[in-house]
């Protein structure tokens, strides 16, 4: 079993673990962030094992497509906050049933 | 996967320890900020990792864009929702480190100790005979009498440069277990290790620090592959991902854009309709008078145009 994808995968629990856990949607966007970046040691891993160019590339649209994503998701959290005053995801309780 | 050598093995589970350190204290740390610095710290081993896995420029690109950039995004983030947290601002500063904490320091100090064990002659001995890692040990030709063969084959100055490095770090250790608040050390702790471990897995698979060249002559050769690849097999997606970046601007820009503004503000004057309608009637290019826009009794009268006379078709023009 490959070390570096062992790494990748526990990265991702933990991603995934803080994206649960968390009441902060700030802190829920940095559990994303850990996500991303599991998925970019994945592709780095293969082109590394491949000797496969491609993933060198790939590994450079992950990083640009991680920072449109927090630039995006930062925005919609800075607009919410103005309308209810918190970043706490269990106040925002309107559209639930 | 062919199963690495003893330094490449140590030098992957140090990097890896500081990444998935780094997240665990992210995502149980107690307050934001250190979450989000936290992030910052395992942003930074991964560029390590990514050095480890031999594409220096792809690391480096993360600590530039990712460190560099959004974690200062979400340092201004931070800033913006500060005091709105579920932890008030005048709660004490954290004074005993959580269980998390304490394993992400410990496995660090072991890591760290096994690394300044090997400054000295006989742990070094043993842990390369053990592992095969140097080709000197292998070959019979280390001398424990020489300082140039110490530090795995480092020879000169750059010992002391790799000693002064694994001093700062167990410094940085010290400073941290002595000090009382662990929540703000703990981070320091951290980056110092990560700093100090980023120079030796550079230096040990560069050529900077005089080991083994392997991996230089690859490196010019993979940006030039980059670069190969991005704009001939990847250029349509790379074009697209501009798109979707500017997209990505414009997009935060307008949400996030202060509430109560209407999308067209004053930024930009609105159209008089009165004062174009009279822009158009008066612009009519058969008129032969002209009137200035907004002062219709200002009247200029121009003189007739005489016709042109016909030009010679191009048969009877001689060249």
């Amino acid at each position: 079993m490959s070390w570096v994808t062992m790494l990748s995968m526990l990265l991702f629990a933990i991603g995934v673990l803080g994206l649960l856990l968390q009441k902060s949607a700030l802190r829920i966007l940095v559990a994303v962030e850990f996500i991303i970046n599991a998925a970019g040691i994945n592709f780095l891993a293969f082109s590394h094992y491949h000797q496969n160019g491609d993933g060198l590339v790939f590994t450079v649209f992950n990083i640009a497509l991680a920072a449109a994503e927090a630039a995006v998701g930062l925005g919609i959290l800075i607009h919410s906050y103005r309308h209810v005053r918190t970043v706490d995801v269990t106040k925002s309780t309107d559209l639930r049933w | 996967m062919t199963s690495p050598s003893g330094l490449e093995a140590f030098a992957f589970l140090s990097v890896s320890a500081v990444i998935l350190g780094s997240a665990l204290l992210s995502v149980f740390a107690k307050r934001t900020f250190h979450s989000v610095m936290f992030l910052g710290l395992t942003l930074a081993g991964v560029g390590g990792l990514y050095v480890l896995l031999g594409s220096t420029l792809i690391g480096v690109l993360q600590i530039l864009v990712y460190v560099g950039g959004i974690l200062t995004l979400f340092v201004f983030a931070v800033m913006f929702v500060a005091g709105d947290e579920t932890e008030t601002d005048d709660e004490p500063v954290a004074t005993r480190a959580t269980m998390p904490q304490v394993v992400f320091l410990g496995v660090n100090v072991l890591l760290n100790g096994a690394a300044l064990g090997a400054l000295f002659v006989p742990v070094i001995g043993a842990f390369a005979v053990l592992t095969g890692a140097h080709p000197q040990f292998s070959a019979g030709t280390w001398s424990a009498s020489s300082p140039s063969t110490w530090f795995l084959g480092l020879g000169g100055w750059r010992w002391f440069v790799a000693g002064a490095m694994l001093t700062a770090l167990v410094v940085g250790y010290v400073v941290a277990l002595v000090k009382a608040r662990w929540s703000r050390k703990v981070a320091l702790a951290g980056a110092v290790n990560l700093a100090g471990l980023l120079l030796i897995v550079v230096g040990m698979t560069s050529a900077w620090l005089g080991a083994a060249p392997t991996d230089a002559p690859t490196t010019a050769s993979q940006t030039s592959t980059l670069v190969d690849l991005l704009f001939d097999t990847w250029s349509v997606p790379l074009e697209v991902l501009g798109l979707l970046l500017t997209a990505a601007m414009i997009g935060a820009l307008v949400i996030a854009r202060p509430l109560g503004q209407a999308p067209d503000a004053s930024n930009y004057t609105k159209p008089d309709h009165q004062l174009l309608a009279q822009t158009i009637a008066l612009s009519d290019p058969k008129a032969t008078t002209l009137h200035a826009v907004g002062e219709p009794e200002a009247v200029v009268t121009l003189p007739p145009v005489e016709p042109m006379p016909p030009t010679a078709s191009p048969a009877e023009v001689e060249l």
